[in-house]
């Protein structure tokens, strides 16, 4: 069994008429350590996947493995602290507590625990995700950058098993769409960490490892990215062959 | 219908509770001033029927009319009534003392039967005089003055009229120094009855008003007149303008009732308390309203800001809030008013028996509707309403565009201020911490949840302590109570007689145990009497005697044999030594003053004498500390001897002489509304022939006023907390579940990192136990402090030492159970829906 394995996930809104089918008996597996991209168009259900993996929206049908645990299979209380300890999870609005500032936000998984914090990762991380002189700083008084770099350090406070990232740079102009995202991978290559992102952006998901296309709740193509480049080129090749 | 009332009407549907609770609240604030505006208008109804039953329907009184005048005032236009009688003259009330020194005097009035018909007059012995020669005395000659009047004696009075300098006197003017009583005549009249103080008496009057019929001839041709008024407020225009030679006074009792009243306290106080309950209840009910409009704004100021950003003016904005506000109003204020005079109308039944009591006039107290007040009351709702909508628009309006969409204003808060100390990590956790800084950050919003609930605490707490503080008082008081309620004496009245009497008062309204007993004074003479008995009595009684020989008064009492018995077995005697013809009596020696029992547990033998010094009866007294039944006799000296015999041993007394020659009687009932046994025994005696006299007394009157009055203290003090506690409620409600409503993407973001249900649970209820903890920081302290102001103020009125102040612990306990109770329920219903929902949902909710 792969470290994170997904099997025929169904996630269904509402009920008769109004039935809408946001994931449509999804199955995938990914290794561990690696970085996968998910694409689609709005309402494919990419961001519906990656919180049914976080454990935050319970899916319909279909399990979730995590290094050989099914995920939904304990109580609530029992997500709660897969949540807390396994995941580390991005959203695009930093979704921070405005009443903690930065250094608590990014310990609260941790302080959740009971666990004293590790001082040497902390500072570690605010010096990596620049946030050392904002450390007292509430969420309101930070710049939207600022803002996601501590959910991010949030999410890798606890050295999660997997980082789940819910279009991380989408409210973010480029230059710190691209340092958020500089940030994620030296995390996945430094602490092997498996990393799925959400993305409608092609560059971004480009840098991934793999990219998953999700339609219509499906997965409709599962690529390693030299592979689906090269895959795609044949393809335009063989119709311009075919003098389509 | 544009467009702006039409959203502000979708977002009351849409938020249907919400909607349904600022509603409540309305209904309850409108509901409260309804009921106490219209308990208000029944009670002074009442107040003014229980005055008009005791005094009389007048408006001004000419208290020296002449026939001419008389004449004039009955045929003046504005007059609705007059009645009128004859002022006789005034006498000197031989043996009044020192307590009646500005009411020296007797008045003599002449009613006539029209007079009767409108001045009320309550009888309470005798009956009504027939004639010229006959007089009814009032009950405050004895009570006042202390002069003992009773029915059958003759009065010879030297009538004749009072004057200071040549200027006649009436009962308007009040005894001066220097004023002269100048003897025309001496009359002789006969005392057939004895009536209550009659409230057409002046208080300030200096005679006590004596009533006998107008002769034929005997015309002193000047008239007391009570005047009645189509327009009652004009009555002291009007005395001014139409007295003539006379003088006048108003009606002061009445009139203040019906709100015309120059007296400054009265005004004061009615307007003090009136203003005091209308501004708790204002504010109570603002913060409620207001709350909910505050709420439902900031939910709406994304939508605010859509609608200024295409082109809405602020006064639209405020003015479709001011609708919304109009919305509410009416759809609560009917509910309100209808709920307000439902309950008290369900409350007067209960209250109505005790205030009967009170004021023991017989006039039932009903419900009274007022509709001005109802109209005061549904415009007060309305403008608390329209400003508690008016408040928040404003600030909407003030608020710039881009924040209203954005919604930045809601979560802006300082570091410095959210900080938490050390000591709530260690104690609580993070939970703690959580909890501790969104209270802090939301302590603007909290401030009417702890206001609201430390308000009802307050008034149940300081209401409650100043219950038992005016309980413990008047206990202290009425330490000494008396047994029964109701006492009936009668003097040289047959046995026969009395015991017929009996059988037929003791079947009265309200009594449900009797007893009677017969009082006679013996003469007694014993050598047996200890000297730890002897020597304090003679020292006591001024008595020079010398040597064992000693001669007392024995004041008997022969009570109902079960009462004896009873009493014996209490005491731990054989009943066989005192029955049969030799048996032996029970004896009490009592210091009065002191209340000390002298030689208790001895036997003394005594000898009863005849007034001519003949030895009558022996026999034997075993002394005990007590007696079973309180005597009726009237004066009793420093030192009493008083013996207790069963009534199967009066044979055996039978024709011994009493010392003064009299033989008392007296009946003792217990009633459960002894006002009301008091009016039916009085009506009963009325027509009943019977010698001698008799006088009745109300023994409860003091602590039975005391009693009502403490339980319409009460009645009022439990509707008006338990009001408030409903305001509280619905606020607390609304403020709380809103606030949860608000916080929901917080809550699940906290959920999302992996806050278990626990640890969510533990948050909430640490957060609810701060706000609770502020609450009773401020409930109790400010109680204490009131409570011990209330304690401080009722001891130094009864002048009372060594009176303890209690802190009311039982009230303070059931408060903050209250208190908690509430703000858990309410957190727990709005954490409990919170918790249940999908955390993504509650985290792309573009609404909170």
């Amino acid at each position: 069994m792969e470290f994170l394995e997904v099997r025929n996930l169904c996630k269904i809104y509402g009920k008769g008429a109004n039935q809408v089918t946001a994931l449509d008996h999804v199955s995938l597996k990914v290794p561990k350590g690696e970085f996968t991209a998910i694409i689609g168009s709005s309402g494919s259900g990419k961001s519906t996947l990656l919180h049914a993996i976080a454990g935050v929206d319970i899916p319909t049908r279909g399990k979730v493995y995590l290094d050989g645990q099914d995920i939904y299979a304990g109580n609530r209380e029992q997500l709660a602290v897969f949540r807390r300890r396994q995941v580390g999870l991005i959203y695009q609005f930093n979704n921070l507590i405005p009443t903690l500032n930065v250094v608590e936000n990014i310990t609260l998984p941790v302080l959740m625990d009971r666990r004293k914090v590790n001082q040497e990762r902390l500072e570690d991380l605010l010096e990596h995700l620049g946030l050392k002189d904002r450390r007292r700083h509430l969420p309101n008084q930070l710049s939207g950058g600022q803002q996601q770099r501590v959910a991010i350090g949030r999410a890798l406070m606890n050295a999660p098993a997997v980082m789940l990232a819910d279009e991380p740079t989408g409210s973010l102009d480029s230059k710190n769409g691209y340092e958020i995202l500089q940030l994620l991978k030296e995390s996945n290559q430094k602490y092997k960490q498996t990393l799925l992102l959400v993305t409608h952006d092609e560059n971004i998901a480009l840098q991934a490892e793999r990219i998953l296309t999700i339609a219509d709740g499906r997965v409709v193509r599962d690529s390693r990215a030299g592979r689906t480049a090269s895959a795609n080129m044949q393809n335009t090749q063989g119709r311009r062959e075919a003098g389509v | 219908m544009n467009v702006f009332h039409k959203t502000a009407l979708l977002g009351l549907c849409r938020n249907r509770t919400r909607t349904l609770v600022t509603i409540t609240g309305v209904v309850l604030s409108a509901a409260m001033f309804t009921g106490i505006v219209t308990f208000g208008t029944s009670l002074l109804q009442y107040l003014i029927h229980a005055e008009i039953a005791k005094g009389g329907e007048w408006h001004v009184l000419f208290s020296d009319a002449d026939p001419a005048f008389l004449q004039e005032l009955q045929e003046e236009e504005e007059t609705a009534g007059t009645a009128a009688f004859e002022n006789i003259g005034y006498a000197l009330l031989e043996g009044a003392g020192e307590m009646s020194a500005e009411k020296p005097y007797l008045f003599l009035g002449g009613f006539s039967d029209e007079a009767l018909k409108e001045l009320p007059v309550h009888l309470t012995a005798g009956r009504m005089p027939e004639n010229e020669r006959e007089v009814l005395i009032p009950d405050h000659i004895a009570i006042k003055a202390g002069v003992r009047i009773s029915v059958g004696d003759t009065l010879e009075l030297a009538v004749g009229e009072r004057r200071i300098e040549g200027q006649l006197l009436t009962q308007c003017d009040s005894y001066q120094t220097g004023e002269t009583l100048e003897i025309k005549e001496t009359r002789i009249y006969t005392v057939t009855g004895i009536y209550e103080r009659p409230g057409f008496e002046l208080h300030e009057a200096p005679g006590y008003t004596l009533l006998t019929r107008p002769g034929e001839e005997e015309q002193s041709g000047r008239y007391s007149v009570y005047v009645k008024l189509y327009a009652p407020r004009q009555a002291k225009d009007y005395a001014g303008r139409r007295h003539g030679e006379s003088a006048w006074a108003v009606n002061e009792n009445l009139l203040r009732f019906m709100g015309i009243t120059d007296d400054p306290i009265f005004q004061a106080f009615l307007y003090s308390i009136g203003g005091i309950l209308g501004v708790i209840i204002m504010t109570a009910s603002v913060f409620l309203i207001y709350n909910s409009f505050h709420i439902s704004l900031n939910e709406r100021i994304q939508q605010f800001g859509i609608l200024m950003s295409v082109g809405a003016t602020s006064a639209q904005l405020k003015e479709s809030v001011l609708f919304e506000g109009f919305c509410i109003g009416s759809a609560g204020i009917p509910f309100g008013l209808l709920a307000g005079v439902g309950c008290v109308k369900m409350l007067l039944p209960a209250v109505s028996d005790h205030f009967g009591n009170i004021l023991s006039s017989g006039v039932p107290l009903k419900l009274s509707v007022s509709f001005p007040a109802l109209l005061l009351a549904a415009a007060v709702s309305m403008v608390t309403i329209l400003i508690s909508a008016w408040i928040p628009a404003r600030k909407a309006a003030l608020t710039p565009v881009l924040e209203c969409i954005r919604q930045t204003g809601e979560i802006r808060a300082e570091e410095k201020s959210l900080r938490t100390s050390k000591a709530v990590w260690k104690l609580f956790g993070l939970e703690g911490v959580l909890a501790m800084k969104n209270f802090k950050r939301n302590k603007k919003r909290y401030r009417s949840v702890i206001l609201s609930l430390t308000f009802s605490m307050v008034l149940a707490i300081t209401g409650s302590a100043f219950q038992t503080t005016l309980k413990r008082v008047a206990g202290e008081i009425t330490a000494q109570a008396a047994d029964g309620d109701v006492l009936f004496v009668a003097e040289d009245m047959s046995e026969e007689t009395f015991v017929r009497l009996y059988k037929q008062m003791e079947g009265a309204e309200g009594i449900y145990k009797s007893t009677w007993q017969i009082n006679p004074i013996y003469t007694a003479m014993t050598d047996e009497l200890p000297e730890n008995i002897l020597e304090p009595y003679r020292e006591k009684m001024g008595d020079s005697s010398e040597g064992p020989v000693q001669q007392i008064p024995l004041y008997v009492q022969f009570i109902e044999d079960d009462l004896f018995f009873d009493f014996l077995r209490e005491k731990g005697l054989p009943r066989e030594e005192y029955t049969g013809p030799d048996a032996k009596v029970l004896m009490c020696a009592v210091d009065a003053e002191t209340h000390t029992v002298y030689g208790t547990g001895s036997f003394i033998n005594f000898t009863l004498m005849s007034s001519s010094g003949e030895e009558e009866k022996e026999i034997c007294a075993a002394l005990v500390d007590n007696y079973p039944l309180d005597t009726t006799f009237m004066d009793v000296p420093d030192w009493i001897f008083v013996m207790t015999v069963p009534m199967q041993q009066k044979p055996y007394f039978d024709g011994i002489p009493t010392l003064d020659g009299k033989l008392q009687q007296g009946m003792i009932f217990w009633s459960s509304t002894p006002s009301k046994t008091i009016t039916a025994l009085q009506s009963l005696l009325t027509e009943q022939e019977t010698e001698g006299s008799y006088m009745l007394y109300n023994l409860s009157k003091a602590f039975e006023l005391f009693r009502n009055l403490s339980f319409v203290i009460d009645v009022f003090m439990y509707m008006f907390v338990f009001m408030l506690s409903l305001i509280a409620v619905a606020n607390v409600f609304n403020t709380i579940s809103t606030n949860i409503q608000l916080r929901r993407r917080e809550l699940a973001m906290l959920r999302s990192v992996g806050m278990s249900e626990r640890g969510f649970c533990r948050m909430m209820n640490l957060e609810c136990v701060f706000y609770g903890m502020r609450t009773l920081l401020y409930g109790l302290l400010l109680s204490g402090i009131l409570s011990f102001l209330i304690y401080k103020v009722l001891v130094s009125i009864e002048k009372m030492d060594d009176f303890a102040y209690v802190f009311p612990w039982r009230a303070a306990a059931f408060s903050v159970l209250g208190v908690f109770g509430i703000v858990f329920l309410t957190m727990f219903y709005a954490t409990g829906k919170v918790r249940k929902e999908n955390i993504i949902d509650a985290l792309r909710d573009e609404n909170v």
